[in-house]
Protein backbone atom coordinates (compact mmCIF):
# COMPACT_ATOMS: atom_id res chain seq x y z
CA UNK A 1 0.00 0.00 0.00
CA UNK A 2 2.94 2.33 0.70
CA UNK A 3 4.08 1.87 -2.91
CA UNK A 4 0.53 2.40 -4.15
CA UNK A 5 0.40 5.80 -2.44
CA UNK A 6 3.97 6.58 -3.45
CA UNK A 7 2.90 6.30 -7.08
CA UNK A 8 0.24 8.98 -6.61
CA UNK A 9 2.60 11.17 -4.61
CA UNK A 10 5.41 10.98 -7.19
CA UNK A 11 2.99 11.64 -10.04
CA UNK A 12 1.75 14.86 -8.41
CA UNK A 13 4.77 16.21 -6.64
CA UNK A 14 7.42 16.02 -9.39
CA UNK A 15 6.61 19.21 -11.33
CA UNK A 16 6.28 21.25 -8.11
CA UNK A 17 9.60 19.89 -6.93
CA UNK A 18 11.45 20.75 -10.15
CA UNK A 19 9.88 23.88 -11.64
CA UNK A 20 10.08 26.82 -11.68
CA UNK A 21 13.68 26.37 -10.66
CA UNK A 22 14.97 29.15 -8.37
CA UNK A 23 18.55 28.29 -9.36
CA UNK A 24 17.95 28.80 -13.09
CA UNK A 25 19.46 32.30 -13.02
CA UNK A 26 22.66 31.07 -11.42
CA UNK A 27 22.88 28.06 -13.76
CA UNK A 28 22.62 30.48 -16.64
CA UNK A 29 25.37 32.74 -15.29
CA UNK A 30 27.66 29.74 -15.17
CA UNK A 31 26.25 28.44 -18.50
CA UNK A 32 26.01 24.93 -17.05
CA UNK A 33 26.38 22.15 -19.61
CA UNK A 34 23.97 19.26 -20.25
CA UNK A 35 25.58 16.97 -17.68
CA UNK A 36 25.54 19.69 -15.03
CA UNK A 37 21.90 20.60 -15.63
CA UNK A 38 20.91 16.92 -15.69
CA UNK A 39 22.63 16.29 -12.35
CA UNK A 40 21.09 19.46 -10.93
CA UNK A 41 17.57 18.27 -11.83
CA UNK A 42 18.18 14.87 -10.24
CA UNK A 43 19.65 16.48 -7.12
CA UNK A 44 16.50 18.53 -6.60
CA UNK A 45 14.67 15.28 -5.90
CA UNK A 46 17.26 14.22 -3.29
CA UNK A 47 15.21 15.14 -0.22
CA UNK A 48 12.12 13.24 -1.38
CA UNK A 49 14.17 10.27 -2.58
CA UNK A 50 16.11 10.05 0.69
CA UNK A 51 12.89 10.35 2.71
CA UNK A 52 11.30 7.56 0.67
CA UNK A 53 14.29 5.23 0.99
CA UNK A 54 14.40 5.84 4.76
CA UNK A 55 10.63 5.10 4.97
CA UNK A 56 11.04 1.91 2.95
CA UNK A 57 13.93 0.79 5.15
CA UNK A 58 11.90 1.52 8.30
CA UNK A 59 8.97 -0.52 6.93
CA UNK A 60 11.27 -3.39 5.89
CA UNK A 61 13.71 -3.48 8.81
CA UNK A 62 11.72 -1.80 11.58
CA UNK A 63 10.80 -5.07 13.27
CA UNK A 64 11.78 -4.29 16.86
CA UNK A 65 10.83 -7.71 18.27
CA UNK A 66 13.00 -9.78 15.96
CA UNK A 67 15.30 -7.30 14.23
CA UNK A 68 17.80 -9.90 12.97
CA UNK A 69 15.40 -12.60 11.80
CA UNK A 70 14.63 -13.22 8.16
CA UNK A 71 17.13 -10.58 7.02
CA UNK A 72 17.29 -11.96 3.49
CA UNK A 73 13.55 -11.48 2.96
CA UNK A 74 13.68 -8.03 4.51
CA UNK A 75 16.60 -7.04 2.27
CA UNK A 76 14.76 -8.40 -0.77
CA UNK A 77 11.68 -6.27 -0.06
CA UNK A 78 13.89 -3.25 0.61
CA UNK A 79 15.45 -3.81 -2.82
CA UNK A 80 12.03 -4.14 -4.48
CA UNK A 81 10.74 -0.97 -2.79
CA UNK A 82 13.87 1.04 -3.58
CA UNK A 83 13.94 -0.04 -7.23
CA UNK A 84 10.23 0.70 -7.56
CA UNK A 85 10.45 4.17 -6.02
CA UNK A 86 13.69 5.18 -7.78
CA UNK A 87 12.45 3.89 -11.13
CA UNK A 88 9.11 5.64 -10.96
CA UNK A 89 10.67 8.86 -9.71
CA UNK A 90 13.30 8.85 -12.48
CA UNK A 91 10.64 8.23 -15.12
CA UNK A 92 8.48 11.00 -13.66
CA UNK A 93 11.36 13.52 -13.64
CA UNK A 94 12.19 12.65 -17.22
CA UNK A 95 8.60 13.07 -18.45
CA UNK A 96 7.93 16.36 -16.66
CA UNK A 97 11.32 17.84 -17.58
CA UNK A 98 10.52 17.25 -21.25
CA UNK A 99 6.97 18.60 -21.12
CA UNK A 100 7.68 22.32 -21.65
CA UNK A 101 7.40 22.49 -25.42
CA UNK A 102 4.07 20.65 -25.67
CA UNK A 103 2.64 22.51 -22.68
CA UNK A 104 3.54 25.84 -24.24
CA UNK A 105 1.93 24.84 -27.52
CA UNK A 106 -1.38 24.04 -25.83
CA UNK A 107 -1.26 27.12 -23.65
CA UNK A 108 -0.40 29.70 -26.29
CA UNK A 109 -1.78 28.37 -29.58
CA UNK A 110 -5.16 28.93 -31.22
CA UNK A 111 -5.74 25.18 -30.98
CA UNK A 112 -5.32 25.42 -27.20
CA UNK A 113 -7.74 28.35 -27.02
CA UNK A 114 -10.40 26.41 -28.99
CA UNK A 115 -9.94 23.45 -26.69
CA UNK A 116 -10.28 25.67 -23.62
CA UNK A 117 -13.52 27.12 -24.98
CA UNK A 118 -14.94 23.68 -25.82
CA UNK A 119 -13.99 22.22 -22.45
CA UNK A 120 -15.33 25.28 -20.64
CA UNK A 121 -18.64 24.83 -22.46
CA UNK A 122 -18.77 21.09 -21.80
CA UNK A 123 -17.54 20.90 -18.20
CA UNK A 124 -18.61 24.42 -17.14
CA UNK A 125 -15.08 24.78 -15.77
CA UNK A 126 -12.23 26.69 -17.41
CA UNK A 127 -9.41 24.19 -17.79
CA UNK A 128 -6.10 25.66 -18.89
CA UNK A 129 -5.00 23.63 -21.95
CA UNK A 130 -1.36 24.30 -20.97
CA UNK A 131 -1.84 21.93 -18.07
CA UNK A 132 -2.99 19.03 -20.29
CA UNK A 133 0.49 17.52 -20.78
CA UNK A 134 1.00 17.67 -17.00
CA UNK A 135 -2.33 15.94 -16.41
CA UNK A 136 -1.34 13.24 -18.91
CA UNK A 137 2.00 12.81 -17.13
CA UNK A 138 0.26 12.61 -13.76
CA UNK A 139 -2.14 9.95 -15.00
CA UNK A 140 0.61 8.04 -16.80
CA UNK A 141 3.13 8.03 -13.95
CA UNK A 142 0.51 7.36 -11.26
CA UNK A 143 -1.21 4.69 -13.38
CA UNK A 144 2.08 3.01 -14.26
CA UNK A 145 3.07 2.79 -10.61
CA UNK A 146 -0.29 1.34 -9.60
CA UNK A 147 -0.23 -1.19 -12.43
CA UNK A 148 3.30 -2.19 -11.38
CA UNK A 149 2.11 -2.76 -7.80
CA UNK A 150 -0.89 -4.81 -9.01
CA UNK A 151 1.23 -6.86 -11.43
CA UNK A 152 3.79 -7.44 -8.67
CA UNK A 153 1.06 -8.73 -6.36
CA UNK A 154 -0.29 -11.01 -9.10
CA UNK A 155 3.20 -12.39 -9.85
CA UNK A 156 3.72 -12.97 -6.15
CA UNK A 157 0.42 -14.86 -5.91
CA UNK A 158 1.01 -16.96 -9.01
CA UNK A 159 4.74 -17.65 -8.96
CA UNK A 160 6.16 -16.79 -5.56
CA UNK A 161 7.73 -13.77 -3.86
CA UNK A 162 10.91 -13.64 -5.99
CA UNK A 163 8.86 -12.64 -9.04
CA UNK A 164 7.61 -9.51 -7.34
CA UNK A 165 10.85 -7.78 -8.30
CA UNK A 166 10.09 -7.97 -12.04
CA UNK A 167 7.82 -4.86 -12.26
CA UNK A 168 10.27 -2.89 -10.07
CA UNK A 169 13.15 -3.87 -12.40
CA UNK A 170 11.02 -2.89 -15.39
CA UNK A 171 10.39 0.56 -13.86
CA UNK A 172 14.10 1.00 -13.19
CA UNK A 173 15.03 0.09 -16.78
CA UNK A 174 12.34 2.42 -18.10
CA UNK A 175 13.75 5.22 -15.94
CA UNK A 176 17.32 4.60 -17.13
CA UNK A 177 16.20 4.68 -20.79
CA UNK A 178 13.99 7.73 -20.29
CA UNK A 179 16.61 9.65 -18.31
CA UNK A 180 19.25 8.91 -20.94
CA UNK A 181 16.95 10.58 -23.48
CA UNK A 182 16.54 13.57 -21.17
CA UNK A 183 20.29 13.81 -20.62
CA UNK A 184 21.03 14.07 -24.33
CA UNK A 185 18.79 17.18 -24.59
CA UNK A 186 18.99 18.37 -20.98
CA UNK A 187 19.86 22.03 -21.63
CA UNK A 188 17.11 22.67 -24.16
CA UNK A 189 14.53 20.77 -22.14
CA UNK A 190 15.49 22.51 -18.92
CA UNK A 191 15.21 26.05 -20.29
CA UNK A 192 12.07 25.19 -22.26
CA UNK A 193 10.22 23.58 -19.37
CA UNK A 194 11.43 26.02 -16.74
CA UNK A 195 10.28 29.00 -18.83
CA UNK A 196 6.89 27.35 -19.33
CA UNK A 197 6.31 26.77 -15.62
CA UNK A 198 7.51 30.30 -14.81
CA UNK A 199 5.01 31.75 -17.25
CA UNK A 200 2.28 29.23 -16.42
CA UNK A 201 2.16 30.14 -12.76
CA UNK A 202 2.42 33.86 -13.54
CA UNK A 203 -0.39 33.68 -16.04
CA UNK A 204 -2.50 31.42 -13.85
CA UNK A 205 -2.46 34.09 -11.18
CA UNK A 206 -3.83 36.70 -13.54
CA UNK A 207 -6.38 34.29 -14.97
CA UNK A 208 -7.64 33.06 -11.64
CA UNK A 209 -7.95 36.55 -10.20
CA UNK A 210 -10.56 37.24 -12.82
CA UNK A 211 -12.26 33.87 -12.72
CA UNK A 212 -12.71 32.43 -9.28
CA UNK A 213 -11.37 34.53 -6.47
CA UNK A 214 -12.48 33.54 -2.98
CA UNK A 215 -14.09 36.45 -1.12
CA UNK A 216 -13.40 37.01 2.58
CA UNK A 217 -17.10 36.75 3.44
CA UNK A 218 -17.28 33.30 1.86
CA UNK A 219 -15.16 31.99 4.73
CA UNK A 220 -18.08 31.78 7.19
CA UNK A 221 -16.46 28.80 8.90
CA UNK A 222 -13.38 30.75 9.98
CA UNK A 223 -13.25 32.77 13.24
CA UNK A 224 -13.26 36.52 12.60
CA UNK A 225 -9.88 37.06 14.28
CA UNK A 226 -8.02 34.96 11.71
CA UNK A 227 -10.39 35.26 8.73
CA UNK A 228 -8.23 37.71 6.74
CA UNK A 229 -5.07 35.63 7.29
CA UNK A 230 -6.77 32.39 6.23
CA UNK A 231 -8.17 34.20 3.20
CA UNK A 232 -4.74 35.55 2.16
CA UNK A 233 -3.07 32.15 2.46
CA UNK A 234 -5.91 30.32 0.69
CA UNK A 235 -5.78 32.74 -2.24
CA UNK A 236 -2.08 32.12 -2.67
CA UNK A 237 -2.18 28.36 -2.19
CA UNK A 238 -5.11 27.86 -4.57
CA UNK A 239 -3.40 29.82 -7.30
CA UNK A 240 -0.19 27.84 -7.12
CA UNK A 241 -1.29 24.38 -6.08
CA UNK A 242 -4.44 22.65 -7.37
CA UNK A 243 -5.13 20.99 -4.02
CA UNK A 244 -8.76 20.26 -4.87
CA UNK A 245 -7.79 18.23 -7.94
CA UNK A 246 -5.01 16.42 -6.09
CA UNK A 247 -7.35 15.42 -3.28
CA UNK A 248 -10.07 14.43 -5.74
CA UNK A 249 -7.66 11.94 -7.29
CA UNK A 250 -6.72 10.80 -3.78
CA UNK A 251 -10.36 10.02 -3.03
CA UNK A 252 -10.61 8.21 -6.35
CA UNK A 253 -7.62 6.03 -5.47
CA UNK A 254 -9.07 5.11 -2.09
CA UNK A 255 -12.35 4.16 -3.77
CA UNK A 256 -10.43 2.04 -6.29
CA UNK A 257 -8.67 0.35 -3.42
CA UNK A 258 -11.91 -0.33 -1.56
CA UNK A 259 -13.44 -1.78 -4.75
CA UNK A 260 -10.86 -4.57 -4.45
CA UNK A 261 -12.46 -5.50 -1.09
CA UNK A 262 -9.36 -5.45 1.13
CA UNK A 263 -9.50 -6.25 4.86
CA UNK A 264 -11.14 -3.64 7.11
CA UNK A 265 -7.82 -2.86 8.79
CA UNK A 266 -6.23 -2.11 5.40
CA UNK A 267 -9.03 0.33 4.52
CA UNK A 268 -8.82 2.05 7.89
CA UNK A 269 -5.03 2.43 7.46
CA UNK A 270 -5.57 3.80 3.96
CA UNK A 271 -8.00 6.44 5.24
CA UNK A 272 -5.60 7.40 8.05
CA UNK A 273 -2.74 7.75 5.57
CA UNK A 274 -4.91 9.78 3.22
CA UNK A 275 -6.03 12.02 6.08
CA UNK A 276 -2.37 12.66 6.86
CA UNK A 277 -1.56 13.25 3.17
CA UNK A 278 -3.93 16.27 3.19
CA UNK A 279 -1.54 18.09 5.52
CA UNK A 280 1.18 18.29 2.86
CA UNK A 281 -0.54 21.61 2.15
CA UNK A 282 0.64 22.87 5.56
CA UNK A 283 4.23 22.05 4.59
CA UNK A 284 3.80 23.83 1.27
CA UNK A 285 2.51 26.92 3.11
CA UNK A 286 5.83 27.19 4.98
CA UNK A 287 7.58 28.44 1.88
CA UNK A 288 8.70 32.08 1.75
CA UNK A 289 6.73 32.34 -1.45
CA UNK A 290 3.48 32.19 0.54
CA UNK A 291 4.60 33.55 3.87
CA UNK A 292 7.58 35.92 3.56
CA UNK A 293 9.13 37.30 6.73
CA UNK A 294 7.00 40.46 6.89
CA UNK A 295 3.81 38.40 6.47
CA UNK A 296 4.84 36.05 9.24
CA UNK A 297 5.62 38.98 11.53
CA UNK A 298 2.33 40.66 10.64
CA UNK A 299 0.29 37.66 11.74
CA UNK A 300 2.66 37.33 14.63
CA UNK A 301 2.02 34.88 17.39
CA UNK A 302 2.46 31.14 17.16
CA UNK A 303 -1.10 30.64 18.41
CA UNK A 304 -2.44 32.66 15.45
CA UNK A 305 -0.30 30.79 12.93
CA UNK A 306 -1.27 27.37 14.28
CA UNK A 307 -4.93 28.37 14.13
CA UNK A 308 -4.61 29.75 10.60
CA UNK A 309 -2.96 26.61 9.24
CA UNK A 310 -5.36 24.30 11.07
CA UNK A 311 -8.39 26.19 9.78
CA UNK A 312 -7.09 26.04 6.23
CA UNK A 313 -7.22 22.27 6.54
CA UNK A 314 -10.75 22.27 7.92
CA UNK A 315 -12.19 23.07 4.51
CA UNK A 316 -11.59 19.47 3.44
CA UNK A 317 -13.05 17.81 6.52
CA UNK A 318 -16.66 17.62 5.35
CA UNK A 319 -15.68 16.13 1.98
CA UNK A 320 -13.48 13.59 3.75
CA UNK A 321 -16.25 12.64 6.19
CA UNK A 322 -18.84 12.25 3.41
CA UNK A 323 -16.43 10.22 1.28
CA UNK A 324 -15.63 7.81 4.14
CA UNK A 325 -19.32 7.50 5.08
CA UNK A 326 -20.49 6.85 1.49
CA UNK A 327 -17.64 4.46 0.82
CA UNK A 328 -18.41 2.50 3.96
CA UNK A 329 -22.12 2.51 3.14
CA UNK A 330 -21.41 0.91 -0.24
CA UNK A 331 -18.49 -1.38 0.58
CA UNK A 332 -19.06 -1.78 4.33
CA UNK A 333 -15.39 -1.52 5.30
CA UNK A 334 -15.20 1.06 8.07
CA UNK A 335 -17.37 1.12 11.19
CA UNK A 336 -18.91 4.37 12.48
CA UNK A 337 -16.54 4.57 15.48
CA UNK A 338 -13.58 4.12 13.12
CA UNK A 339 -14.99 6.86 10.84
CA UNK A 340 -15.18 9.17 13.85
CA UNK A 341 -11.63 8.21 14.77
CA UNK A 342 -10.33 9.08 11.30
CA UNK A 343 -12.03 12.49 11.31
CA UNK A 344 -10.82 13.25 14.83
CA UNK A 345 -7.31 12.18 13.80
CA UNK A 346 -7.55 14.46 10.75
CA UNK A 347 -8.42 17.52 12.84
CA UNK A 348 -5.93 16.82 15.63
CA UNK A 349 -3.12 16.00 13.20
CA UNK A 350 -3.81 19.29 11.34
CA UNK A 351 -3.28 21.13 14.64
CA UNK A 352 -0.23 19.07 15.56
CA UNK A 353 1.47 19.46 12.17
CA UNK A 354 0.67 23.20 12.20
CA UNK A 355 2.33 23.45 15.59
CA UNK A 356 5.41 21.51 14.40
CA UNK A 357 5.51 23.69 11.25
CA UNK A 358 5.47 26.82 13.37
CA UNK A 359 8.22 25.56 15.67
CA UNK A 360 10.31 24.57 12.64
CA UNK A 361 9.79 27.94 10.97
CA UNK A 362 10.69 29.91 14.09
CA UNK A 363 13.78 27.76 14.64
CA UNK A 364 15.06 28.21 11.10
CA UNK A 365 14.51 31.96 10.66
CA UNK B 1 24.41 38.83 -35.37
CA UNK B 2 20.92 38.31 -33.90
CA UNK B 3 17.89 38.02 -36.12
CA UNK B 4 14.30 37.84 -34.93
CA UNK B 5 12.21 36.02 -37.52
CA UNK B 6 8.49 36.62 -37.28
CA UNK B 7 8.50 36.42 -33.48
CA UNK B 8 5.19 36.30 -31.64
CA UNK B 9 4.88 35.88 -27.90
CA UNK B 10 1.59 35.50 -26.10
CA UNK B 11 0.74 33.97 -22.74
CA UNK B 12 -2.79 33.31 -23.98
CA UNK B 13 -3.94 32.82 -27.56
CA UNK B 14 -5.28 36.04 -29.04
CA UNK B 15 -3.53 38.29 -26.53
CA UNK B 16 -0.01 38.82 -27.92
CA UNK B 17 2.61 40.74 -25.97
CA UNK B 18 4.15 41.38 -29.37
CA UNK B 19 3.52 39.74 -32.72
CA UNK B 20 5.35 39.08 -36.00
CA UNK B 21 8.44 41.01 -34.91
CA UNK B 22 11.25 41.16 -37.47
CA UNK B 23 14.47 42.69 -36.20
CA UNK B 24 18.19 42.44 -36.78
CA UNK B 25 20.77 43.45 -34.17
CA UNK B 26 24.38 43.82 -35.25
CA UNK B 27 27.79 43.66 -33.58
CA UNK B 28 28.71 46.81 -31.73
CA UNK B 29 25.15 48.03 -31.68
CA UNK B 30 23.63 49.45 -28.48
CA UNK B 31 19.88 48.99 -28.33
CA UNK B 32 17.83 50.68 -25.62
CA UNK B 33 14.45 49.28 -24.65
CA UNK B 34 11.96 51.66 -23.14
CA UNK B 35 8.27 51.77 -22.34
CA UNK B 36 5.86 51.70 -19.44
CA UNK B 37 5.68 48.90 -16.88
CA UNK B 38 4.11 45.74 -18.31
CA UNK B 39 4.70 46.75 -21.93
CA UNK B 40 6.81 43.68 -22.73
CA UNK B 41 10.44 44.85 -22.28
CA UNK B 42 11.30 42.12 -19.79
CA UNK B 43 9.48 39.45 -21.82
CA UNK B 44 11.48 40.56 -24.88
CA UNK B 45 14.78 40.31 -22.99
CA UNK B 46 13.75 36.98 -21.41
CA UNK B 47 13.13 35.71 -24.93
CA UNK B 48 16.62 36.79 -25.98
CA UNK B 49 18.16 35.23 -22.88
CA UNK B 50 16.35 31.88 -23.43
CA UNK B 51 14.33 32.33 -20.26
CA UNK B 52 11.21 32.49 -22.38
CA UNK B 53 10.35 30.67 -25.58
CA UNK B 54 8.47 32.22 -28.51
CA UNK B 55 4.91 31.20 -29.33
CA UNK B 56 5.98 31.25 -32.96
CA UNK B 57 8.99 32.35 -34.99
CA UNK B 58 12.65 31.99 -34.15
CA UNK B 59 15.61 33.92 -32.82
CA UNK B 60 18.83 33.24 -34.73
CA UNK B 61 22.34 33.96 -33.49
CA UNK B 62 24.72 33.82 -36.46
CA UNK B 63 22.17 31.54 -38.13
CA UNK B 64 21.70 29.23 -35.10
CA UNK B 65 18.31 28.97 -33.38
CA UNK B 66 19.07 30.05 -29.80
CA UNK B 67 16.12 28.16 -28.30
CA UNK B 68 17.35 24.90 -29.81
CA UNK B 69 20.97 25.43 -28.73
CA UNK B 70 20.83 27.43 -25.48
CA UNK B 71 24.25 26.45 -24.18
CA UNK B 72 26.15 27.31 -27.38
CA UNK B 73 24.43 30.67 -27.47
CA UNK B 74 24.76 31.52 -23.77
CA UNK B 75 28.51 30.94 -24.00
CA UNK B 76 28.72 34.35 -25.67
CA UNK B 77 26.16 36.13 -23.51
CA UNK B 78 26.49 38.23 -20.36
CA UNK B 79 23.27 38.72 -18.44
CA UNK B 80 21.80 40.99 -15.84
CA UNK B 81 18.50 39.30 -15.01
CA UNK B 82 15.37 41.02 -13.84
CA UNK B 83 15.42 38.73 -10.78
CA UNK B 84 18.22 39.26 -8.27
CA UNK B 85 18.47 35.53 -7.51
CA UNK B 86 22.05 35.13 -6.38
CA UNK B 87 23.42 32.44 -4.06
CA UNK B 88 23.32 34.11 -0.65
CA UNK B 89 26.08 32.03 0.93
CA UNK B 90 28.78 32.87 -1.63
CA UNK B 91 30.73 36.12 -1.65
CA UNK B 92 30.71 38.23 -4.81
CA UNK B 93 34.32 37.19 -5.51
CA UNK B 94 33.50 33.50 -5.09
CA UNK B 95 30.45 33.84 -7.36
CA UNK B 96 32.56 35.32 -10.14
CA UNK B 97 35.20 32.62 -9.67
CA UNK B 98 32.45 29.99 -10.00
CA UNK B 99 31.03 31.69 -13.11
CA UNK B 100 34.45 31.70 -14.77
CA UNK B 101 35.38 28.17 -13.73
CA UNK B 102 31.98 26.86 -14.81
CA UNK B 103 32.50 28.45 -18.22
CA UNK B 104 36.07 27.13 -18.45
CA UNK B 105 37.42 30.68 -18.53
CA UNK B 106 39.55 30.48 -15.38
CA UNK B 107 43.23 31.35 -15.78
CA UNK B 108 46.02 32.44 -13.46
CA UNK B 109 45.25 36.10 -14.17
CA UNK B 110 41.51 36.01 -13.66
CA UNK B 111 41.69 36.53 -9.92
CA UNK B 112 43.29 39.90 -10.60
CA UNK B 113 40.63 40.61 -13.22
CA UNK B 114 37.87 39.98 -10.66
CA UNK B 115 39.50 42.37 -8.18
CA UNK B 116 39.81 45.06 -10.86
CA UNK B 117 36.18 44.59 -11.84
CA UNK B 118 35.01 45.16 -8.27
CA UNK B 119 37.43 48.08 -7.82
CA UNK B 120 35.83 49.67 -10.85
CA UNK B 121 32.33 49.07 -9.48
CA UNK B 122 33.36 50.32 -6.01
CA UNK B 123 32.42 47.09 -4.26
CA UNK B 124 35.10 47.36 -1.64
CA UNK B 125 35.74 45.05 1.35
CA UNK B 126 32.21 43.66 1.08
CA UNK B 127 33.21 41.75 -2.03
CA UNK B 128 34.46 39.03 0.30
CA UNK B 129 31.32 38.98 2.48
CA UNK B 130 28.38 36.67 1.75
CA UNK B 131 25.91 38.03 -0.81
CA UNK B 132 23.08 37.45 1.69
CA UNK B 133 24.36 40.47 3.65
CA UNK B 134 24.36 42.82 0.64
CA UNK B 135 22.16 45.83 -0.03
CA UNK B 136 20.13 46.06 -3.27
CA UNK B 137 22.81 48.21 -4.90
CA UNK B 138 25.61 45.80 -3.94
CA UNK B 139 23.66 42.88 -5.39
CA UNK B 140 23.18 44.83 -8.59
CA UNK B 141 26.92 45.51 -8.75
CA UNK B 142 27.54 41.78 -8.36
CA UNK B 143 25.12 41.03 -11.18
CA UNK B 144 26.76 43.61 -13.42
CA UNK B 145 30.21 42.21 -12.63
CA UNK B 146 29.04 38.65 -13.41
CA UNK B 147 27.74 39.84 -16.78
CA UNK B 148 30.93 41.68 -17.78
CA UNK B 149 33.54 39.29 -16.40
CA UNK B 150 32.99 36.72 -19.19
CA UNK B 151 33.86 39.24 -21.97
CA UNK B 152 30.55 38.61 -23.69
CA UNK B 153 29.79 39.23 -27.35
CA UNK B 154 26.22 40.01 -26.36
CA UNK B 155 25.09 41.84 -23.22
CA UNK B 156 21.44 41.52 -22.18
CA UNK B 157 20.70 43.85 -19.33
CA UNK B 158 17.36 44.32 -17.59
CA UNK B 159 17.46 47.52 -15.54
CA UNK B 160 21.20 47.23 -14.79
CA UNK B 161 21.42 50.71 -13.28
CA UNK B 162 18.50 50.38 -10.86
CA UNK B 163 19.62 50.85 -7.27
CA UNK B 164 23.12 52.07 -8.17
CA UNK B 165 24.56 55.33 -6.87
CA UNK B 166 25.42 58.02 -9.42
CA UNK B 167 29.18 57.39 -9.52
CA UNK B 168 28.66 53.65 -10.09
CA UNK B 169 26.09 54.41 -12.79
CA UNK B 170 28.71 56.50 -14.57
CA UNK B 171 31.21 53.67 -14.22
CA UNK B 172 28.75 51.11 -15.62
CA UNK B 173 28.03 53.48 -18.51
CA UNK B 174 31.78 53.63 -19.17
CA UNK B 175 31.96 49.82 -19.10
CA UNK B 176 29.09 49.66 -21.58
CA UNK B 177 30.88 52.03 -23.93
CA UNK B 178 34.06 49.92 -23.67
CA UNK B 179 32.08 46.77 -24.48
CA UNK B 180 30.38 48.45 -27.43
CA UNK B 181 33.74 49.68 -28.73
CA UNK B 182 35.06 46.13 -28.47
CA UNK B 183 32.20 45.00 -30.74
CA UNK B 184 29.64 43.67 -28.24
CA UNK B 185 25.96 43.88 -29.02
CA UNK B 186 24.15 45.46 -26.05
CA UNK B 187 20.44 45.28 -25.33
CA UNK B 188 19.41 47.24 -22.28
CA UNK B 189 15.99 47.86 -20.79
CA UNK B 190 15.90 50.88 -18.58
CA UNK B 191 14.02 54.02 -17.68
CA UNK B 192 13.63 56.60 -20.40
CA UNK B 193 16.31 58.85 -18.95
CA UNK B 194 18.92 56.07 -19.13
CA UNK B 195 18.23 55.09 -22.72
CA UNK B 196 18.51 58.65 -24.02
CA UNK B 197 22.27 58.60 -23.60
CA UNK B 198 24.46 59.55 -26.57
CA UNK B 199 26.03 56.13 -26.92
CA UNK B 200 22.72 54.38 -27.60
CA UNK B 201 22.29 53.70 -31.30
CA UNK B 202 18.63 52.78 -31.42
CA UNK B 203 15.67 52.81 -29.07
CA UNK B 204 12.94 50.18 -29.22
CA UNK B 205 9.71 51.63 -27.86
CA UNK B 206 7.44 49.20 -26.07
CA UNK B 207 4.77 48.04 -26.54
CA UNK B 208 6.05 46.97 -29.96
CA UNK B 209 3.46 47.57 -32.65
Amino acid sequence: MLLFFSSALIAFITPYMLFPDPFAVVLQLGNADGGGIFRHMLKRSDAIWTGAIVSISVVCFGDLNTPFSDLETKAFYFLVGSLFFSGLMGYSISRYARSGEKSRFWKESEKGRDLRARMGEYFKYPIDPGSIPSFINTALVGGLGMIAVTVGAALYGGNGPAYEIIPALFLMLLAVYSLSQLRSMAVRNFYGTNSFFNEFFGETIAGKEAESKIQVNQLWWVPASIKSHVWALLLQLDRKFPAGRVLFVGHLLIWLLSYQRPAEQTMISAWFLFALFHHAIIIISLSDEYAPAWFRQWIGSSRQWVMVRTWIQLRWVLILAVSIWLNSLIFGHVSYPAQGGIITFYILSAGFISLCADIYQKATT
Amino acid sequence: MIELKNITKQFKAGKPIFSSVEETFKEGEFIGLTGPNGSGKTTFLRLLSVNSFPTSGSVLYNGMDIHKNPQKYLKDVGLVHDQESLPVHLSAVELLEWVLRSRNLWTAETDQKIQEMFDRLSLKDDRNEQIGTYSTGMRKKTQVAAAFIVNPKILILDEPLRGLDSSTRDEVAAMLIDAKTAGALILMASHTADVQADFIDRVLEFPLT
